[in-house]
């Protein structure tokens, strides 16, 4: 009997989990709609018509900056999920272990010495952003302070450190009126770029890696467990972590080529994902997804049309996100996240 | 098959260091057996168990497992077979006690796969059966300690595993909560588990085991039936402090000997 209750408690728990992501896309594909009709042609705010060159405005540049939106909110969102449950630490984003720093100086590397030459900077901050996964996990490895957690904390310190002087070095060699502005857009992040030629191979890559990240988000789970522990309930607990991890680190990159550095995304929306959709991945990785891109999307729309020039999207991102930050952490304590 | 564990002249060396942790051990856990590890701190029963966990490979000797070489399972095998109760385990984030106990069933689980509706009834038996079934909703991080040691029992049992290894089990518990841990494992052990553990309460050993391997510096030093091994010469050799023992409800019953002042 009390088993039969308490599976009831649990279905009803798992439909109403539904129901919030249910609510959540449904919000999203409203802003959709909602961005697609505000800018400012042919008027500042929002607007109708048969106009032929606003319907290419919206086909042309508003749709493929509302998809890049979506997709990369969500690739940002299930990108620093995936890294808290996977480090057991509630505070690390993409950023942690350096690959931020890394493609950013990736992507000024190129700017500098080429010029913006989209695909070229994309790639380079793709490699420049796995490298500093790799050299953060080896110093890791090589490091005898402390216990497995710190070390990788501390070398990703030390690896960002070290690509965050390599990028000012960069800027002192950029020349001032263009590339050195190039790169200051680029580190202020924004969706400007976001052209249906930009972004091609950037929604493949991302729908593989959500794919496979929806696939074994319960497994995620049990990844956030102390490996030896993980080890004992018969998983692969180092191996599997460490394709994750690549995994994860290749979306962000990938997404980060075209938007530049878009910061807090990827350490907040996790934590308002679990809040509304419980710990369990199965229901906050999608959770983490949705928030991610609607966040994204939101701040975007915000971007491109309540000044007359375009707001840096980072800079939104992280007041929007700081201002939720210092709200959920001085409301009810709802864990241990921290 | 009778066998559960047999450990051929097993040694385990740290790296970068000079002494073995695990002193060239032999030893035979028969299936459905309980067996207690005692000893000293720092006298290798964590890096024992972890060598039968296959956390760490035996720099030499052989662990088998079920008449195989341990080497030969793979970790899903493995999952099915042994599962571990940890000494204590911090919890990150706030799952549901429910989602805890069915971690347990990863072994049974592809990496693509969540759990079934059979698996979370496997999961709330296992609550049922340790007595915390009121507990499933509840956050694991608001659980008090005996509660949580309950909890990791529970996801052991949801497990279903033929051998059971336990960390100290009750070290951390109050007398109320380290006597339904004990109640609990002994309905286990009476169920044909195998069950093999460490601990620093020869009592607790003399309450559960029936083998009992001391361990002191790495090297056994005395193996065998608990009636045999729990003599007040071989637990004062053991701890190095003299040791007393005498007879409750036919049980052996060890205390330290307070010195005079």
């Amino acid at each position: 009997m009390e088993i039969k209750q308490a599976l009831v408690s649990y279905r009803r728990k798992q439909l109403s989990f539904r129901r919030s992501l249910a609510l959540t896309i449904v919000t999203i594909i409203m802003l959709t709609l909602v961005s697609m009709f505000v800018g400012r042609y042919p008027t500042p705010g929002f607007s109708f018509g048969n106009d032929e060159l606003l319907q290419s405005i919206i086909i042309e540049i508003r749709l493929p900056r509302i998809i890049m939106a979506i997709m990369g909110g969500a690739m940002l969102g299930a990108a620093g999920f995936t890294f808290q449950l996977l480090f057991a630490n509630p505070l690390v984003e993409p950023g942690f272990l350096g690959i931020s720093q890394g493609a950013s100086f990736g992507a000024a590397l190129v700017i500098v010495s080429l010029g913006y030459v989209p695909l070229l900077v994309q790639a380079s901050a793709t490699v420049f952003g796995l490298s500093a996964l790799i050299i953060s996990y080896r110093l890791a490895r090589i490091f005898k302070f402390g216990g497995w957690i710190l070390r990788l904390i501390l070398s990703g310190i030390a690896v960002g450190a070290f690509f965050s002087s390599g990028l000012s070095i960069i800027k002192l060699a950029a020349e001032p009126s263009s590339s050195l502005q190039d790169i200051t857009f680029w580190m202020m992040g924004g969706l400007y770029n976001s052209t249906w030629s930009n972004i091609y191979y950037v929604i493949p890559i991302v729908l593989v890696v959500l794919l496979i990240l929806i696939a074994v988000r319960w497994r995620l789970n049990v990844l956030s467990l102390d490996d030896r522990i993980a080890h004992s309930l018969g998983t692969s607990a180092s191996k599997e972590k460490l394709v994750l991890l690549f995994l994860a680190t290749v979306g962000t990159t990938t997404v980060v080529s075209v938007s530049g550095i878009v910061g807090w995304i990827g350490l907040i929306v996790p934590h308002i994902a679990r809040k509304f959709f419980g710990t369990d991945a199965r229901y906050s990785l999608l959770g983490s997804m949705c928030i991610g891109s609607l966040f994204m999307l939101l701040c975007d729309t915000i971007a491109r049309t309540l000044l007359s020039g375009e707001i840096p999207l980072g800079v939104l991102t992280s007041l929007l996100g700081t201002i939720v930050f210092i709200i959920l952490l001085s409301g009810k304590r709802t864990g241990a996240w921290l | 098959m009778n066998t559960a564990y047999r450990l051929e002249h097993v040694s385990f060396c740290y790296p970068e260091q000079q002494t073995l942790a695990v002193d060239c051990i032999d030893a035979i856990i028969p299936l459905g057996s309980s067996t207690a590890v005692i000893g000293p701190n720092g006298a290798g029963k964590s890096t024992l168990m972890d060598l039968l966990l296959r956390w760490k490979r035996a720099t030499s000797g052989r662990v088998m497992l079920m008449d195989q070489p341990i080497e030969s399972y793979s970790k899903r095998e493995l999952g099915r077979l042994i599962s571990l109760v940890p000494q204590e385990e911090t919890a990150r984030f706030s799952f549901t006690v429910l989602d805890y106990v069915l971690f347990g069933r990863s072994a049974y689980l592809m990496p693509t796969a969540a759990p079934s509706a059979k698996d979370i009834e496997i999961a709330l038996e296992a609550l049922q059966r340790t007595g915390i079934g009121y507990l499933a909703h509840r956050s694991i991080t608001q659980v008090s300690g005996g509660e949580q040691q309950l909890v990791l029992l529970s996801r052991s049992l949801a497990q279903r595993p033929k051998i059971l290894l336990l960390d100290e089990p009750t070290s951390s518990l109050d007398p109320g909560n380290t006597d339904r841990v004990v109640t609990i494992l002994r309905q286990l052990k009476h169920s044909g588990i195998t069950m093999l553990f460490t601990t620093h309460d020869p009592n607790l050993a003399s309450d559960l085991a029936d083998h009992i391997i001391m361990l002191k510096s790495g090297s056994v030093l005395f193996s065998g039936q608990t009636e045999d091994a729990l003599q007040a010469s071989h637990l004062s050799e053991l701890y190095t402090t003299n040791m007393i023992v005498t007879k409750i409800d036919d049980k052996p019953y060890v205390a330290r000997k307070l010195t005079a002042h």
